[in-house]
C-alpha cells in the first residue's frame, strides 16, 4: 500500500466538510490552505464529483461548482458533509503539544492551552489520557510565572542558576528577550547584567526566579550570541558508559569486541566535557581534543591534592 | 493499478458503506463500486477488499462487519455517527493554542499527524482567521524523530503486545523485546515507554532513542494491563529523592558545584546553595563517588572513609589514563 493514495483519501474526506464552512473560497486559496498545488486540488475536486452512491446518477454524486472563476461551492456534499474524527495519534499530537506548552511560559494565553486540551480530551479515547501519555517539562510552576511576567511587562528577572556546563551556583539579574523550546526543554535568551552579555539560560536548572524592577530598554541592540558549537570531543568508552552517547546527543563512531566503543560528542564547552568525564570515573577516556585531556589530568591531579 | 484508481474506489466505498442503515453485502460491492470489477477472480476480489477495508480502518475509519445471529457476515457499513468528528467548541484563543500546538512539531515524524488533525478541527469554523496560531515569544520546536512514537500510540489504544530491537545502555547488542505498553512519557526532551517485559515478567522503563529499529504491533492482546492506580506521571523512571540510601559530608568551593548542592539533605538554616559544608545523598555510595568526581576539585569528600577512598582512586585512575600536554 502507497502512502500516497491514504493520504490523499484523508485530505479528500476533510476537504469537503472544510468547503462547506468556507464557502466560496478560491482553488488558490483552498490549495494553499492543504498544502497542495493548484492543479493537486483541481484534481482532488474532480475526483470527488465522480463518486458517490452506487448508481452514480445525477442525483447520487458529489456536487461541486468550481467552474466559475474558480471559485468554490459544495452543492451536495452525499455523505462526506461531517469531518473524520480524530485518530487517537492525531488527537495524541495535539495533546503531547499542548501539555508541553501549558507548563511552559512565553504563552500569553495559557489558560486558553488548558481549555484546549480538556475539548480535545474528551473526543479523544481513554488512552489518550495524561494517566497514559505526559509530558515532564521539569520547571517549577513558580519559575513559568516569574518568566511569563517578566516577559510580558518587560521586568527584569533575578535568578538563582545552577549551571551545568560551569558546574556552579549563581545570583544573576537578567532581562529576559526570548525563549526557545526544543522538544521540552526551555531556553531563556536573556541579557545578563553580571556578564553585560546576552545569555542562554535552561530552565529546569533555575533553582528560583523573582521579578524585579522594570528593565532598561537599551539593550536591546545587543547581538544574539552564537550557539553554534565549536567542536566535537571523541572518548573511548566501556560498557557502563556508552549512554552518554544518546543522553548527550553524540555519535557513535566504531565498536570493538570487547564491548568498548569510540563515541563523538558535541563539545559545548571543554569544562562541561572536563567534568562529564570525571563522572565517569575511567569508564571513558578521551582521545582528542588533547586540551580535553590535559585538562581531565590537571583537574583530577588538583581534586587529589585535596587529599592528605 | 494506479494510484487514483484505488483512491476513487476507496471513496466510493466509504460513501456507499455510510449512506446504508443496515449493511451492504460483498456481492452488492463487488457488483456496484467501480474498481472492484478489475478483479480477475473471486479471490482476487476477496484480496483487494480485505486490503481496502484495513486501509480505512488504519485511518480511523469505523468499517463495521454486521453479521446475522447465526454468525453469518451480513455485510458491511460505516455509522455516520462514529464516523464523524463531535462537536468541539472552541474559543479564538483555545483554536490560536491548538494552531501552535500542531505548528510546533516542525519536521519531526509527527508532523503531518499533527497537521492533519489540526485540518479535520479547522472544518469546524466558518471564520477563516480563526486559527492563527498564538502569539509566542520565541520559539517552540519538537524535533522528536523517534520512529517509535507513533506505532507506540497506537499500541497504546489497542491494547497489543508490540515487539521492538532495543539496545540496553549496558549491552552494545540489540536484542528483540516482547512487552505490553502501559504508557508513555516525556521527561526533559527525552522519551520513555513504561511497559510489561514479557521474557522478564516485569515492568521496564525503556528509552525510546535505544529503540534500534521497528516497532511491531503483534496481533496479540495485551496480556498484563497496568495496574488500576498507574499513574505515568508518578511512575518513578529515574533514582527519585525518596529513594536515597547512601549519605555523605562534602566541603563545596563558594558559588560551585551546583550538580552536587542539588543532592544536599537540607537541615534549617542551612541554604544548600550557600552552604560550604553539605550532607548529600545518593542511591548508593557509588552514586555519590560519581556525583563527587563528577565536580573536580570544587568538591572534597569528608565523609565516609569508602567514600573518600573510591573517590581519591577513580581521580587516580584518570589522571594515570589522561595525560598533562605541555604546550
Amino acid at each position: 500500500m502507497s502512502a500516497t493514495a491514504g493520504d490523499r483519501l484523508t485530505r479528500l474526506l476533510t476537504l469537503v466538510p472544510w468547503l462547506l464552512t468556507h464557502d466560496g473560497v478560491t482553488i488558490g486559496e483552498c490549495a494553499e490552505h492543504f498544502g497542495v498545488s493548484a492543479e493537486q486540488l483541481e484534481r482532488d475536486l474532480w475526483l470527488l464529483v465522480v463518486c458517490g452512491v452506487p448508481g452514480y446518477g445525477p442525483d447520487q454524486l458529489v456536487d461541486i461548482d468550481f467552474w466559475n472563476d474558480g471559485v468554490i461551492h459544495v452543492i451536495d456534499p452525499q455523505t462526506l458533509g461531517r469531518p473524520l474524527h480524530l485518530t487517537h495519534e492525531e488527537a495524541l499530537s495535539l495533546l503531547i503539544a499542548l501539555r508541553m506548552l501549558a507548563q511552559l511560559p512565553g504563552i500569553v494565553d495559557r489558560q486558553a492551552i488548558v481549555t484546549a486540551a480538556a475539548k480535545i480530551e474528551q473526543v479523544a479515547s481513554d488512552s489518550a489520557s495524561e494517566r497514559f501519555v505526559a509530558v515532564q517539562v521539569g520547571v517549577p510552576p513558580e519559575v513559568t510565572a516569574a518568566v511569563d511576567n517578566s516577559l510580558s511587562q518587560g521586568l527584569d528577572l533575578k535568578l538563582r542558576y545552577a549551571s551545568a556546563t560551569r558546574d556552579e551556583v549563581t545570583d544573576r539579574t537578567v532581562q529576559p528577550r526570548r525563549l526557545h523550546i526544543i522538544d521540552g526543554v526551555a531556553y531563556l535568551e536573556a541579557y545578563c547584567l553580571s556578564a553585560e552579555a546576552v545569555r542562554t539560560f535552561r530552565l529546569d536548572r533555575v533553582i528560583s526566579a523573582e521579578v524585579g524592577g522594570p528593565s532598561d530598554v537599551a539593550v536591546e541592540s545587543v547581538e544574539s550570541p552564537v550557539t553554534s558549537l565549536a567542536s566535537v570531543a571523541i572518548l573511548i568508552v566501556g560498557p557502563s558508559a556508552r549512554w552518554i552517547a544518546d543522553v548527550h546527543h553524540g555519535r557513535l563512531l566504531s565498536e570493538s569486541a570487547d564491548g568498548s566503543a569510540r563515541i563523538e560528542l558535541p563539545l559545548h564547552s571543554l569544562e562541561w566535557a572536563v567534568h562529564l568525564v570525571l563522572s565517569l570515573r575511567g569508564a571513558a577516556i578521551v582521545e582528542g581534543p588533547a586540551d580535553l585531556a590535559s585538562a581531565v589530568a590537571q583537574e583530577a591531579q588538583s581534586a587529589l591534592g585535596s587529599y592528605p | 493499478m494506479s494510484h487514483v484508481e484505488r483512491t476513487e474506489r476507496l471513496l466510493n466505498l466509504v460513501i456507499c458503506l455510510m449512506d446504508t442503515s443496515v449493511a451492504v453485502s460483498r456481492a452488492d460491492i463487488e457488483r456496484r463500486i467501480p474498481g472492484y470489477d478489475q478483479a480477475a477472480t473471486p479471490a482476487a476480489f476477496e484480496r483487494m477488499f480485505e486490503r481496502d477495508k484495513d486501509e480505512l480502518r488504519s485511518m480511523g475509519i469505523p468499517v463495521e462487519t454486521v453479521t446475522e445471529h447465526n454468525g453469518e457476515v451480513l455485510g458491511y457499513r460505516i455509522p455516520q455517527d462514529r464516523y464523524a468528528l463531535g462537536q468541539i467548541d472552541l474559543t479564538i484563543e483555545e483554536r490560536s493554542a491548538v494552531a501552535v500546538a500542531a505548528q510546533v512539531w516542525g519536521q519531526a515524524i509527527v508532523a503531518p499527524v499533527a497537521g492533519a488533525a489540526l485540518r479535520k478541527l479547522e472544518t469546524l469554523s466558518t471564520d477563516p482567521d480563526a486559527w492563527t496560531p498564538a502569539d509566542l515569544r520565541g520559539s517552540v520546536q519538537l524535533t522528536v524523530s523517534d520512529g517509535a512514537l507513533l506505532p507506540l500510540m497506537a499500541a497504546l489504544r489497542q491494547d497489543r503486545t508490540v515487539t521492538f530491537p532495543y539496545r540496553s545502555p549496558t549491552d552494545p547488542e540489540a536484542r528483540p523485546r516482547t512487552v505490553s505498553p502501559w504508557g508513555l512519557r516525556s521527561s526533559a526532551g527525552h522519551w520513555f515507554l513504561v511497559a510489561f517485559d514479557h521474557e522478564r515478567s516485569a515492568e521496564r522503563t525503556f528509552r525510546l532513542s535505544r529503540i534500534t529499529g521497528p516497532v511491531v504491533i503483534t496481533g496479540r492482546a495485551r496480556q498484563t494491563p497496568p495496574p488500576e492506580s498507574f499513574d505515568i506521571a508518578s511512575y518513578a523512571i529515574g533514582p527519585q529523592g525518596d529513594d536515597v540510601a547512601a549519605l555523605a559530608q562534602v566541603r563545596i568551593a563558594t558559588g560551585r558545584g551546583a550538580s552536587v548542592r542539588r543532592r544536599a539533605i537540607t537541615t534549617e538554616g542551612v541554604d544548600p546553595w550557600t552552604a560550604e559544608v553539605l550532607t548529600i545523598g545518593g542511591i548508593s555510595i557509588d552514586d555519590l563517588v560519581t556525583v563527587i568526581c563528577g565536580a573536580g576539585s570544587d568538591v572534597v569528600a569528608l565523609e565516609p572513609p569508602e567514600v573518600i577512598a573510591a573517590v581519591r582512586a577513580a581521580l587516580v585512575n584518570l589522571s594515570d589514563t589522561h595525560r598533562v600536554v605541555i604546550a
